[in-house]
């Protein structure tokens, strides 16, 4: 590796590892599986370096590393990490003791209880949802870093926010929340 | 940004992008040092090493070249090296840094420089003019400069401030933070300052060592001494242990520690080391 090239890396490290390492957190749910992720896939942008190209492709290339190897891994893990939607929904059923709405931490718990289905969520759906909803990219650039079509991009988006809503749905069991009934 | 499909799921999806982003901001991101990895593959380690040094000694050099300090009793001495010849023109103060090296410098210089405005004591040290050079336009400073720099510290006086990354700023009173952080916008062109906006929550990551020990410096208290390791021989400061500001940026990681750049007074960053047991073990002062 020439001189400027570990330069430009150190610089790229250094800008956008936080950024990575926040996305590596949300794609696993867990900070030494992040931390793992997020050091794997430096170690092959460092490796790849030369080939990155232009600066504005890096990101992009890093985060398509990131979320190969999230893929690659929770395949290798499915078999005991994988927790099947209709349990957490019987888990999620009405009357499990989540807070009501007259509770001043409901919305805290609303969101905690996001998180947690999100993370029981099979790999590709909650990456599309933390591709789109954290990192805020279009359907097509997630098409285009996942490998698959946009039409595969936003069904999965559509199945992923109902899962979520349905477990929702059963969190707060008619109570006031953001989901269609507020309408 | 990805249009809702209906109301309904709108304030889910609302609900899902905050619940993302406060699970992401849950967890400080760790400091990851680009050595790890090239070092394996580096083939001339002296080459890195001096390329190191010579970018380290022209961030620091050329971002103090315009730090607000220069007229204190630590006068601030002229980069050593700098990346190219042309590295600090008034338009383009990091000239040939990258555009994440531009904008943390630019960053620590006003926030620096507003620390010490705002207190009397230091104020006449500041030279507004070469504050100034750092915003993009004169309308920008201005706005964004606010009553005696207190825009740039959201309206309360701050004596201590830590960014993690080139854009936001915590801030504090000593060791006490206080409500709301800064977030700079740049122009990407040339690296100036657009503005400053206050937000409250989470921004980043702090350190409590770094906070606790250099707050506890400049309020002249000494209950950051047991944070000093033993292997630190000198005050953790330098020298500067009359300093009424502090600041800290550039996180970085190897060896075991966590590093930070530190600077009293607006003078010369030296590089602080915290090992895992929140001690400061190691204090590198510039030559």
């Amino acid at each position: 590796m020439r001189a400027t090239d570990m330069a430009e890396f150190a610089d790229f490290v250094q800008a956008r590892s936080s950024a990575l390492f926040r996305t590596g957190l949300l794609l696993t749910g867990n900070r030494d599986q992040a931390d793992d992720l997020v050091q794997s896939t430096l170690e092959r942008v460092c490796r790849q370096w030369a080939r990155v190209g232009r600066a504005e492709s890096r990101d992009a290339y890093a985060r398509r590393i990131m979320v190969n190897l999230a893929n690659d891994r929770w395949r290798g893990l499915r078999g005991r990490r994988e927790v099947p939607l209709d349990e957490t929904d019987a888990r999620l059923a009405p009357g499990t003791g989540v807070a009501g709405a007259a509770d001043p931490y409901r919305q805290v718990l609303l969101r905690d209880e996001l998180m947690r289905v999100l993370h029981t969520l099979p790999v590709k759906m909650r990456t599309v949802l933390v591709l789109r909803y954290f990192d805020d990219l279009s359907d097509e650039s997630i098409a285009d870093l996942m490998h698959i079509s946009t039409s595969t991009v936003r069904s999965q988006a559509t199945r992923g926010l109902a899962k979520l809503r349905a477990a929702v749905h059963g969190t707060t069991d008619n109570r006031e929340v953001p989901s269609e009934r507020t309408q | 940004m990805n249009e809702p499909s209906d109301s309904g799921t709108d304030a889910l999806e609302r609900e899902l992008v905050v619940a993302m982003h406060e699970f992401a901001d849950s967890s400080p991101a760790p400091a990851y040092d680009a050595r790890r990895w090239t070092a394996a593959r580096r083939r001339a380690p002296q080459l890195w090493a001096l390329a190191a040094v010579v970018v380290a000694v022209a961030a620091i050099g050329t971002g103090l070249a315009l730090l607000p300090g220069s007229a204190s009793p630590r006068p601030i001495t002229a980069p050593v090296a700098r990346p190219s010849a042309s590295a600090a023109s008034p338009t383009s103060p990091a000239g040939a840094l990258d555009g994440y090296a531009a904008q943390r410098l630019a960053l620590r210089s006003v926030v620096t420089a507003a620390e010490l405005y705002e207190n009397p004591a230091t104020r006449g040290t500041v030279k507004l003019g070469q504050v100034e050079a750092r915003f993009t336009d004169r309308a920008a400073f201005t706005r964004a400069w606010g009553k005696g720099g207190l825009g740039v510290t959201c309206g309360a006086v701050a004596s201590g401030a830590l960014s993690s990354d080139e854009r936001n700023v915590l801030l504090y009173t000593g060791a006490i933070p206080l409500p709301r952080h800064a977030t700079f916008a740049f122009d990407p062109a040339t690296h100036t300052v657009t503005g400053v906006t206050c937000g409250t929550g989470s921004t980043g990551h702090g350190d409590q060592t770094v906070v606790a020990f250099y707050g506890a410096q400049v309020s002249g208290g000494k209950s950051g001494d047991g944070l000093l390791g033993p292997a630190v021989t000198g005050t953790g400061t330098c020298g500067q242990d009359q300093a009424k500001t502090w600041f800290a940026d550039t996180p970085g990681a190897g060896a075991g520690l966590v590093t930070w750049q530190v600077g009293l007074d607006g003078g010369k960053p030296f590089i602080v080391g915290i090992d895992r047991t929140g001690l400061i073990s190691q204090v590198t002062c510039p030559a």
